[in-house]
């Protein structure tokens, strides 16, 4: 009785998955970033 | 959980006041999903950070098929947010507000990141993102809040359920009677019980969660002990032994429930914190 049902997880932790995955979309954002900084920096004068 | 302003009053009706500047993470779900959220627009901000450039160095993709993703997990977000607002009609109109909000945020930083996908190393550009990626945060925030209050709104009917059952199972006065309302009691208790694990799962507080395993443990080791008490009582009335023990055990139950109540609310527990059974009494 002591284990918890996987089947029915809380609000929350439904919502938590999206949450990570938006996460993970913002920082591909941000290595794109970091790309374009290095691509500046690389081109020649 | 998250603090509001007391937003259970003492019937148990959710109402819903949101105060952004007074909240306090109390679950691990919502700590585990805002944190990197929150350094994630802190490293937007500090484009210098070494530490989250050293984190993961550049790999080229098509600017927008990031945006596109960033698209897409909004919108799935979104979709959650809904099928829970729906789930819960107490709660509907508020999340589905949240929701809107999201939805907005989620519109502006798409706009946002398009344009920085075309010109990534334009200051303006980028500091367009952070404040549009610092918007989607906090409607995100709200919106994990208020599905924290639809978890503890649930455990809260669950703990009211076990309350009526309780009255129920003290006004018996045949056996039938008795042995009806207490299978009654069995059923919800044990829907407590396991509404009050996840939470215990979910919190961060090591004494919180200690009230808790200590609740649940007093109300499954005394279920069975308040049938046997109330079976005595009900066939010997007349004996205030009887009554005593039946009163001990409901006591002790009763104390249990309450504790439940208070950590899913945030409150101090009942008993100055502590759950314990008193160590003398009859039985």
């Amino acid at each position: 009785s002591t284990q918890l049902d996987p089947a029915q997880p809380t609000a929350v932790q439904r919502l938590s998955e999206p949450s990570q995955m938006l996460k993970h979309a913002v920082v591909n954002l941000i290595n794109y970033q970091d790309d374009a900084d290095l691509a500046t920096r690389a081109i020649p004068e | 959980m998250t603090t509001m302003a007391d937003p259970y009053d003492t019937t148990g009706t959710l109402s819903l006041k949101w105060d952004p500047k007074n909240l306090e993470i109390r679950t691990m779900s919502v700590e585990r999903t805002l944190e990197p959220l929150v350094l994630q627009v802190t490293t937007l901000v500090n484009s210098k950070d070494k530490a989250a450039k050293k984190k993961r160095p550049g790999k080229s993709k098509r600017a927008s098929a990031l945006v596109a993703t960033v698209e897409r997990a909004t919108e799935i977000f979104i979709e959650r947010g809904q099928t829970i607002a729906y789930e819960n009609p107490e709660i509907t109109q508020e999340m589905l507000a949240a929701v809107e909000q999201v939805r907005k945020a989620g519109a502006a930083m798409s706009l946002a990141a398009r344009e920085f996908s075309e010109e990534p190393c334009a200051s303006s550009v980028r500091s367009s993102m952070v404040r549009a990626a610092r918007s989607l945060l906090s409607a995100v925030t709200r919106l994990l809040i208020l599905a924290d209050m639809v978890d503890v709104h649930l455990l809260l009917s669950k703990q009211r359920m076990v309350e009526k059952d309780l009255d129920k199972l003290k006004s018996a006065s045949s056996q039938s009677e008795l042995i009806e309302s207490a299978r009654q009691f069995g059923r919800s208790a044990s829907e407590l019980a396991a509404q009050a694990a996840k939470r215990q799962k979910e919190l961060k507080e090591p004494r919180m969660k200690d009230e808790l395993a200590a609740a649940r443990a007093v109300l499954k080791k005394h279920s069975t002990m308040l049938l046997t008490a109330s079976k005595v009582y009900v066939r010997h009335p007349e004996l205030a032994a009887a009554k005593a023990n039946r009163d001990f055990v409901l006591r002790a139950v009763c104390s249990a429930v309450d504790t439940i109540s208070a950590v899913a609310q945030g409150r101090p527990t009942p008993n100055t914190g502590t759950n314990r059974v008193p160590v003398e009494g009859p039985g």
